[in-house]
């Protein structure tokens, strides 16, 4: 009896198990009520009757549920739209946006942040995301677009600054995708090369004509960076009587200072890249016109880069150069900062590295030039438009709605909403510091902080009013939000100054088909892992970059990879989107 | 039984000996043992829900798989095979190739390893000795990869103003210490012997096991006949362990090409990326390390792995039945 009792409750089990198995499947009904919607875009107030619109999102590990962020329900409170946020870990997003994209029951009515330009050239070559350059199907008006109609922010600054229509201009020739603004600056995100100033005080380097520095009593040249390097690790430049205790350069094949270096030699980075450059030096030093200006190439194949890779080999065989370039992490750079040992570093501040004890010892240092290259450059890690803000499935009926959100985000009253909350309430002002001018709102700001609640970390509690804590930039920026009272902060923001006007991206943001970049993408791929194979090697002496032979093996293989290919869809891309200026390829 | 007791059996059961009746017999069966079915049901639906419904998706790998148009609404890829033909021709195919199988081969040559260890640890008489080695041995299984390949990093490590354990032990007897993870070379040894540090304990746990399952009187036997230690370990406890170390070497063959990105592509740096480049860390980059997410391909690239380890687990499983040991099928 008690054998069948417990057989019968193991099937009943096995029941309900089944039966939860197919539950949730009831699909979402969505009565939508066009006369809802308020088109006003005087009115803040964006439906009559509350609706709830789903977003799916990335977020940041800091960061907790995005509709209890101050930002989002002082949104709901002006628009009357409740907006459930889908959040994905960054490092899922790819794989559950995919699953988003499938699920028919309960599909997103927009996806919100890094949208990747593939998905949006792919996504809208199947006809699977609305045209934010197309009409609104419910009033049938064809006179204006939806972002005209809907979207007056966004479209004022699409105006100022034409470069946001190419960016987000598809192929096609039509808009689906928001961009993501920073006017402030040049983006400001960039990675400052650090010196000893001090050292060379202490090793009187200046003394010696131009050998380790010119005017600006920093190195100038490579070479000069070279003899400096040099000059740290032979003499006891940290004064301690130990002379073989300095690391004259540390870096980390992932940093920062890599860029640097290759600046130096006449491009930011080592993959596909436009030559800016209208001047080159030749063998005599003399200054002569670029035989490569405007050319899209692929940088391991040139001369610059050869250079480049002679030059790390010599620091790292000769010992300049941190002999752990291939393992080294942040613990490392750290114990060595705060032990002060560090001539050169990469960081986002000194004092992140060395502590705020040894903090002004160090100082940027501008872009370097080299034997053949006179033009100094800098990396620009992101781009001022980037086409990744929102993208809105043709299945939602919420377009226009969910349009009007989004313009919200690009008001100039509600840029500070995304950064640091409601004044007074969530940031002060702080008296006593120089204010900043900011030319786009004609006005001094002055400089500010965060009033954290005891107990909580500034940006655990800057995660609980935006989504931007943790994730880089808003949507919308136009000042420098870094721009607190703390005077280490305002020296690191200072120094990153260094670099504006030499900032340079690989290439401008290009659109292309899916198919392109599928092609572009493949083939990049196969000759990115050849490059990762031999550019360690090279720089540890593994491989002999002086030896002509080597290096021709090198570009010969590259070749197989078909490296020139890349160039010329690259070129192809590039002379779409500025038909006036084409590059200087040759593409017959 | 004689062949009169045998009918006389028969005809009890069945009535009249006819097909119907052996089926009646079956149904008979059936009802008699359904208890037992019903509790079988629930691991079957596991397997048929998580085991046999996925792979419904395997289609993708011969489709032009993209999200919005699912994996029914995908057109097919022209032709069918492109991306297996694109994975056979890519000029780092047998490099990958060579570099997973190296890492398998090299998994397989300390294969024994736990055997002896398990083999060790039963010859130890004091108990709490016994306790105490195995929980040592068992600990760094409970260590996450992550941490357990950066103590690796740690352990390893040669800089100028840094070295890790074992550089120091290397340097103690006098020789040139090594940029262990800097080095091809050494890539597919430290992957395979950090993976043994930190399993050695947790895979001889089945073999201890397997071990005192001898029956004891074997020993008592052999005592009796005068045999030593190593004796007793050579004909008595290695033919009982055999069967089950047949099992797990044939499962390990299956797994051949199945090794696992996680660890590699921790373990990866520039200078070692030579052998550290395998198929599994080249499927996630190409589906999701890379700007342009290939699920087709990638899924092609799993698809073939998986085969040629079915071939292998075959293969193996037949040489062993050839051979007269255990066998999985």
């Amino acid at each position: 009896m008690f054998k069948k009792i417990l057989c019968l409750c193991l099937a009943a089990a096995l029941a309900c198990g089944a039966a939860s198995l197919f539950a949730g499947c009831g699909g979402r009904k969505v009565d939508y009520d066009p006369d809802n919607f308020i088109a006003d875009p005087n009115s803040e107030q964006i439906v009559k009757e509350k609706i709830t619109i789903n977003m799916f999102t990335m977020k940041a590990s800091i960061q907790g549920q995005w509709e209890d962020m101050y930002l989002f329900q002082e949104l709901e409170r002006r628009t009357n739209i409740h907006v459930e946020f889908e959040e994905v870990g960054l490092e899922d997003v790819a794989q559950m946006k995919g699953l988003k994209w499938e699920d028919t029951e309960n599909p997103a009515d927009a996806f919100f942040l890094g949208n990747q330009p593939y998905e949006v050239a792919q996504y809208s070559q199947l006809g699977a995301l609305r045209e934010l350059s197309g009409y609104d199907e419910y009033t049938g008006n064809t006179e204006k677009t939806l972002l005209e109609l809907y979207a007056p922010n966004y479209s004022h600054w699409m105006e100022e600054y034409p470069e946001i229509r190419r960016v987000t201009t598809q192929a096609d020739g039509k808009i689906y995708v928001f961009a993501r603004v920073a006017l402030n600056a040049e983006g400001g995100e960039v990675a400052t090369q650090y010196i000893n100033k001090k050292w060379i005080e202490n090793l009187n380097l200046a003394d010696f004509g131009d050998t380790y520095v010119g005017e600006s009593g920093l190195p100038e040249t490579t070479e000069q960076f070279y003899n400096t390097l040099k000059a740290f690790k032979e003499y006891d430049a940290n004064d301690n009587e130990n002379t073989s205790d300095e690391v004259p350069l540390i870096a980390s094949m992932n940093d920062a200072s890599l860029n640097f270096l290759s600046c130096a030699f006449g491009f930011v980075g080592t993959g596909i890249e436009i030559d800016s450059r209208e001047t080159v030096l030749d063998d005599n030093g003399n200054e002569i016109p670029n035989p490569n200006y405007n050319k899209i190439v692929w940088v391991p194949s040139t001369q610059e880069y050869r250079e480049y890779v002679q030059y790390l080999n010599r620091l790292y065989t000769e010992g300049l150069m941190h002999d752990g370039l291939f393992t080294n992490n942040d613990t490392n750079l750290n114990s060595l900062g705060i032990q002060g040992r560090l001539g050169s570093f990469t960081s986002s501040g000194a004092y992140f590295v060395v502590g705020q004890e040894k903090d002004d010892e160090y100082v940027a240092l501008p872009p370097l030039v080299s034997e053949h290259n006179n033009t100094q450059l800098a990396y620009e890690y992101a781009p001022r438009f980037d086409p990744t803000a929102l993208i809105i499935p043709k299945t939602t009926p919420y377009y226009r709605e969910i349009i009007r959100w989004m313009d919200q985000l690009y008001a100039l009253e509600n840029e500070s909403l995304q950064y640091r909350g409601e004044k007074d309430v969530h940031w002060r002002e702080v008296e006593g510091l120089e204010p900043t001018y900011d030319p786009l709102r004609d006005e001094y700001l002055n400089r500010w902080e965060l009033i954290v609640p005891e107990g909580m970390d500034e940006i655990a509690f800057q995660a609980t009013l935006t989504y931007q804590a943790g994730l880089g930039n808003a949507v919308f920026t136009t000042v420098d939000y870094d721009n607190s009272g703390d005077p280490y902060r305002m020296k690191m923001i200072e120094e990153r100054k260094t670099y504006y006007p030499y900032l340079k991206r690989y290439l401008p943001q290009l659109t292309h088909t899916a198919e392109e970049l599928e092609e572009i993408s493949a083939l990049e791929d196969s000759v990115n892992t050849y490059m990762k194979n031999n550019y360690g090697r090279f720089i540890n002496g593994e491989q002999d970059p002086f030896n002509d032979d080597v290096w021709a093996e090198f570009l010969k293989n590259m070749e197989k990879f078909r490296y020139t290919d890349i160039e010329k869809k690259y070129a192809v891309a590039y002379n779409r989107a500025f038909p006036d200026a084409p590059c200087a390829n040759e593409l017959a | 039984m004689t062949e009169k007791a045998k009918t006389a059996v028969a005809v009890k059961e069945g009535g009249n000996a006819g097909r119907g009746g052996s089926k009646k017999r079956k149904l008979r069966a059936w009802y008699r043992n359904w208890q037992l079915y019903l509790l079988a049901l629930p691991a079957l639906a596991v397997i048929a829900v998580f085991c046999y419904a996925p792979m419904y998706g395997i289609i993708i790998a011969f489709k032009d798989y993209n999200v919005i148009q699912g994996i029914g609404g995908s057109p097919w890829a022209d032709p069918l095979y492109k991306h297996f033909v694109n994975f056979v021709t890519d000029p780092y195919f047998w490099d990958m190739l060579w570099n997973t199988l190296r890492l398998s081969l090299c998994s397989l040559l300390v294969f024994p390893l736990p055997i002896i260890f398990a083999l060790l640890l039963n010859e130890i008489r004091v108990k709490s000795l016994r306790t105490t080695v195995q929980i040592i041995s068992y600990a760094p299984y409970f260590i996450s990869l992550v941490v357990a390949v950066s103590m690796c990093f740690t352990f390893l490590e040669y800089t100028q103003d840094r070295i890790g354990i074992i550089n120091r032990i290397i340097r103690a007897f006098g020789m040139e210490p090594v940029k262990f993870m800097e080095s091809a070379a050494w890539f597919p040894w430290i992957y395979v012997l950090s993976g043994m540090w930190q399993g050695l304990g947790w895979w001889s746990i089945t073999y201890v096991a397997a071990l005192t399952a001898i029956d004891p009187t074997l020993y008592e036997a052999a005592e009796i006949d005068g045999a030593s230690r190593l004796r007793k370990i050579w004909h008595i406890n290695i033919p009982g362990l055999l069967p089950i170390v047949s099992i797990t070497l044939i499962m390990n063959l299956g797994n051949m090409l199945n090794v696992g990105f996680e660890k590699v592509l921790l373990m990866q740096t520039d200078l070692n990326y030579q052998s550290s480049n395998i198929i599994s860390t080249y499927v996630y980059e190409k589906t999701l390390g890379s700007v342009i997410k290939q699920y087709s391909y990638g899924t092609a690239i799993g698809l073939f792995n998986n085969v040629i380890n079915l071939v292998l687990l075959l293969g193996a499983n037949f040489i062993t039945k050839k051979l007269g040991g255990e066998t999985i099928i």
